[in-house]
């Protein structure tokens, strides 16, 4: 471990060649900003990991249960579970996606779910992610280099090896690939996650992508190249639904593919992750998960949610106004780190404020109890602090659902914050499956 | 009352420069249902290429097509020939996305205030009686005034009438991107606008609402109204004429609000400023 830790410059001065960057938006202006890598590994005994990899298998599954039902029969409103509301008035819910099935039936291919582990030992789910998760690349590349600096590391312990990333992706592109290439579509090198779209091009063997490189005809997705255009049957996509197909959302769109939405309804083209699933990761919908998984797949839910309210309802409303000091309140239409408000950092007047806006509207917001998750060891300056983690878990939805034997361990470099997004400027680290 | 309606609808873009890589997506073709039965239809489009017929979430049909080659003009002409007869309506579901807001539906304070001013007409107690105009000037449909339950339609007649009066028909004021709210502030539009702040007051009354692109015997340009549903049926009311629909009035498409229905969108490469002229004659 010695000699990795010792490594620690070079391997971030190659993951700055790389071009490991993370946009970010503050006071609106837009910075990019290194990702900073601390070496010292989150290491989840083999042992957990599988419980992990059980439950987070079951939640995913449970997911693309409920986005197909949305967008066609609505069993699980009809049946009381999920109150309506929360489905149409997500942002994610769109309503140009009714009825339409995708290739196998795949919603969620790739979902990134975001856990922490208390300081009970007990993993709770922080949020779903299934729109664009991003991230895999990081730890990705960070293995690569980490052996590449230091190999005897990775002969001392038995980490269960993650280059396989690539391979898992790709499998998931064939699956639902309807015939034709597998392409990665960027919004473009000017986007602050273009490594990670090259670099998992790169190991998946798709094709790099971007707007001007594609067009639809004939209700058919079509890749440029010298020659004549060859058919596209699976399209990773990272540029988001509103911007996709300018013919269908939002008209100025000029980073999306005019009537792709058309040729994806016509069953011609696989889009992942589908169009219009951010419907289940609404931090809203985030509270019926469980009752998902039991209502789907009568199952009770291995992996817990952070304890979450709901002021909607009116018990939990009570609970939420008279704790707020100590609840985490979370505004269900914001997204990284945004539109979080810790109850004990406001003052007695806003606290009052706060609690006017969740009465005047109840369904925008949800509150958590804070949960005391495990501090990690970060090197800061050759020595050893404690900061704040949590692990962004990648689970690729294909043939059968599997959990990358890894993942994104981020964490805070404010020793007094639990925001560990990287869009609030935090740092990562590989995360080893150590086999015992 | 049954009628054959013929219809010819014509829309020229004519592109200041030269365009490219035109791709686009028509939603004039009218969908065939029992009230609306398409006879008959040509869709010409000039210049045209790989075109593709679907149908949209909303159950539109969707004319895809994709013209590589420079040109500066496009025009697309429908003509045909409908029956319509609304007695043949047949019950169905509303989508319950039909009763939320869309885009360009949203709920502003303002809006709120005039839907709480409307909501003593509609209380069945302290209203007075609405006159509603028929095609003809002659007041054929009514809501009476004093003690009684009204129903989702009659009370859809009065929020119609309040917005009737409420606008001031200008056209240039507002654009196919003005929401209901702008509108409303500005209190001057065209029909998307009247339809648009409609559909938010008749949801904000609890019924499913939705927006219609459309035609009505005569000349002129396309049209647009609301349609509220009850009891298994969808009503049309056109709060620009202040009245319901009946079998003069042709169903292009249909959406939550204008942007999920245009008849038209398209994009291409190419600066180029472009000017719409739109001919319609629908006769009987």
């Amino acid at each position: 471990m010695k000699t990795l830790l010792a490594h620690t410059k070079e391997i971030n001065e190659q993951l700055a060649r790389y071009g490991v960057k993370f946009g970010i938006y503050k006071d609106g202006t837009f910075n990019e900003r290194l990702f900073p890598f601390d070496p010292v590994p989150r290491q989840i005994p083999e042992k957990d990991y599988e419980v992990l990899e059980k439950g987070l298998i079951q939640r995913v599954t449970a997911l693309n249960k409920f986005i197909f039902d949305i967008y066609h029969d609505k069993k699980i409103i009809r049946d009381g579970v999920v109150p309506e509301e929360f489905v149409y008035r997500s942002p994610g819910y769109l309503a140009q996606c009714e009825g339409i099935t995708p290739s196998k039936d795949v919603y969620s291919h790739i979902s990134g779910i975001d856990l922490v582990e208390g300081k009970d030992g007990v993993w709770y789910i922080l949020e779903d992610n299934l729109r664009i998760p991003s991230g895999a690349s990081y730890p990705l590349i960070a293995r690569t280099l980490c052996r590449r600096c230091s190999p005897e590391t990775f002969k001392r312990h038995r980490v269960r090896d993650n280059r396989n990333y690539g391979a898992l992706l790709k499998r998931t592109m064939d699956y639902v690939n309807t015939g034709g290439i597998n392409v990665i579509f960027t919004p473009g090198r000017y986007n602050a996650a273009y490594f990670e779209h090259s670099y998992l091009a790169e190991q998946a063997g798709a094709v790099l992508a971007e707007s001007s490189d594609l067009f639809v005809e004939n209700q058919t997705l079509y890749y440029r190249t010298s020659r004549d255009p060859v058919k596209v049957g699976a399209v990773y996509r990272r540029v988001s639904d509103e911007y996709m197909d300018p013919l269908c959302f939002e008209p100025t769109s000029l980073i999306g593919i005019p009537n792709i939405m058309d040729a994806y309804r016509a069953g011609n083209v696989a889009m992942m992750n589908a169009p219009g699933n951010g419907v289940a990761d609404d931090k809203g919908i985030y509270y019926f998960v469980p009752k998902m998984i039991s209502y789907y797949l009568g199952e009770e839910a291995i992996l817990k949610n952070a304890p979450t309210y709901l002021p909607y309802y009116e018990e939990d409303r009570k609970y939420t106004l008279d704790n707020i000091d100590h609840l985490v309140i979370k505004d269900v239409a914001e997204a990284g780190g945004y539109g979080v408000v810790f109850g004990e950092n406001l003052t007695k007047e806003q606290q009052e404020d706060l609690k006017k806006t969740i009465l005047n509207a109840p369904r925008r917001f949800i509150a958590q109890e804070v949960i005391d998750f495990k501090d990690l060891p970060i090197l800061e300056n050759g020595e050893t602090v404690e900061r704040k983690a949590d692990l962004r878990a990648f689970v690729l939805s294909g043939e059968d659902v599997q959990v990358w034997p890894s993942g994104l361990t981020r964490f805070s470099r404010n020793p007094d914050s639990f925001v560990v997004n990287s869009s609030q400027g935090g740092g990562f680290k590989d995360t080893w499956i150590v086999c015992q | 009352m049954r009628r054959e309606l013929s219809f010819y609808f014509d829309t020229v873009l004519n592109f200041s420069g030269s365009v490219t890589e035109h791709n686009f997506l028509l939603r004039c073709i009218p969908a065939d249902s029992p009230e609306q039965k398409i006879l008959s239809y040509t869709l010409t489009v000039y210049p045209d290429g790989a075109a593709s017929l679907g149908r949209d979430s909303f159950g539109n049909v969707v004319r895809a097509g994709r013209v590589v080659e420079a040109h500066d003009s496009f025009r697309y002409t429908l003509q045909g020939m409908a029956y319509r007869d609304d007695s043949q309506r047949l019950p169905e579901e509303a989508a319950p996305f039909y009763r939320y807001a869309s885009p360009l539906t949203q709920v502003t304070p303002d809006l709120e205030a005039f839907y709480a001013s409307a909501e003593k007409d509609m209380d069945g107690c302290n209203g007075a009686a609405i006159q509603m105009q028929s095609q003809n000037g002659v007041q054929v449909q009514s809501v009476p005034g004093g003690c009684s339950t009204l129903n989702a339609l009659e009370k859809a007649k009065i929020l119609c009438a309040r917005v009737h009066d409420y606008f001031t028909y200008t056209p240039g004021e507002t654009n196919v991107m003005t929401t209901a709210g702008e509108a409303f502030a500005a209190g001057k539009g065209v029909c998307q606008d009247y339809a648009h702040v409609l559909i938010v007051l008749c949801r904000m009354a609890g019924m499913p609402a939705r927006y219609v692109s459309g035609l009505f015997v005569g000349e002129g340009a396309s049209h647009a109204w609301a349609e509220v549903w009850m009891d298994g049926l969808w009503y049309g009311i056109d709060p620009t004429h202040n009245r319901l629909t009946d079998e003069t009035y042709l169903k292009l498409c249909i959406g939550r609000d204008y942007s999920d229905c245009p008849l038209e969108r398209g994009v291409f490469s190419g600066w180029a400023e472009q000017i719409q002229k739109v001919f319609t004659k629908v006769s009987d």
